[in-house]
């Protein structure tokens, strides 16, 4: 579980909720069916239109992964390209054979392969950036749709707020119901920018974030694969591994990993 | 051309002027002068056996160059 995403989402709408509360409204009066109906799934049918029906139907999915826990862990992804350097470079490359059914990284495990198999150095490197590149495209077509559903939303809020002005300018002679009228009206406005605001752009955000540290992980990975195919020596290829983390966590892993 | 055998089985062959290094690590690994790395089966003293067998075929010392 993201404990931070948690307390974001949480926290955005304590916040809003305890600003009206505070401000002596009713909760209630921000409660609009129809409205609901015109912003969010108004706006979620227009992402049909801007994608495919798997995507549109794949967002909660997405979503969803901003609420789990991601742990990449860089330590032990280290750690174990090191052993199999040690072994590389103690019985051969051959050796690392036997190694490679333990591996649970699929990623690495494609890379080793072709490098036992003796594949040139620069096939490795292309086939693994390929596998990164696509990756990648994958993440940012995903994010584009709950980007898409960010900007939809107050736009059919706006169109909404506009409908309500509409059926109030028709009915002007009932002077008493204006006000109550329009106050419907904006709360489509209001819904539209709550969906954008305090879900769809922070969920984006995250998601750019994962995907950027889900590629730094895959960059170590091809690193340590070519390192351990030149016979780079174990605590190089440590050393190049560790500039990838930031300071903080360099020195903790610094300690364990080159501790020899 | 000298014939070596890659780790997967495959027959290669090199031109050995174009050898900048050998290593033990422990496979055989040509460093070429081009940049490209080569991992063989073959052990140093097979590789040199058969550089110096290549050589005495070609005769010629004019290749040196």
């Amino acid at each position: 579980m993201n404990i931070s995403t948690l307390i974001g989402v949480a926290g955005c709408f304590g916040m809003v909720l305890l600003g009206i509360i505070s401000g002596g409204t009713s909760v209630m009066t921000f409660w609009d069916l129809p409205s609901i109906l015109i912003v969010v799934l108004g706006s979620y049918f227009g992402l049909f239109t801007f994608s495919s029906i798997a995507d549109t139907v794949g967002i909660f999915n997405t979503i969803g992964l901003t609420f789990k826990a991601t742990n990449f862990n860089e330590k032990a992804l280290i750690q174990q390209l090191m052993n199999m350097s040690e072994k590389a470079r103690r019985e051969g490359l051959l050796a690392l054979e036997e190694m490679l059914d333990d591996l649970d990284d699929e990623f690495i495990k494609k890379g080793l392969r072709l490098v036992v198999d003796g594949t040139d150095a620069e096939i490795v490197r292309n086939l693994m950036e390929t596998e990164l590149g696509q990756m990648q495209e994958r993440h940012v077509s995903k994010i584009k749709v709950v980007n898409m559903w960010g900007t939809l939303a107050p736009g059919l809020g706006m169109l909404g707020t506009v409908i309500g002005l509409i059926g109030m300018l028709k009915n002007l002679e009932d002077k008493s119901s204006l006000g109550p009228n329009m106050a419907v009206a904006l709360i489509t406005t209001l819904y539209g920018s709550m969906v954008a605001n305090l879900l769809m752009i922070p969920w984006s955000g995250k998601l750019q974030i994962m995907d950027a540290t889900e590629s730094k992980v895959k960059e170590m990975a091809i690193e340590g694969v070519l390192s351990i195919q030149a016979g780079d020596n174990p605590r190089i290829l440590g050393m190049k591994l560790l500039t990838y983390l930031n300071p903080l966590d360099r020195k903790a892993v610094e300690a364990e990993v080159l501790k020899d | 051309m000298i014939k070596v055998t890659r780790l997967n089985g495959m027959e290669y062959y090199l031109n050995p002027h174009q050898i900048e290094s050998l290593e033990v690590r422990p496979d055989t690994t040509f460093q070429m002068l081009s940049g490209k790395i080569i991992v063989v089966k073959e052990t140093v003293t097979e590789v040199i056996d058969r550089i110096v067998e290549y050589r005495r075929r070609i005769g010629g010392f004019k290749n040196e160059e």
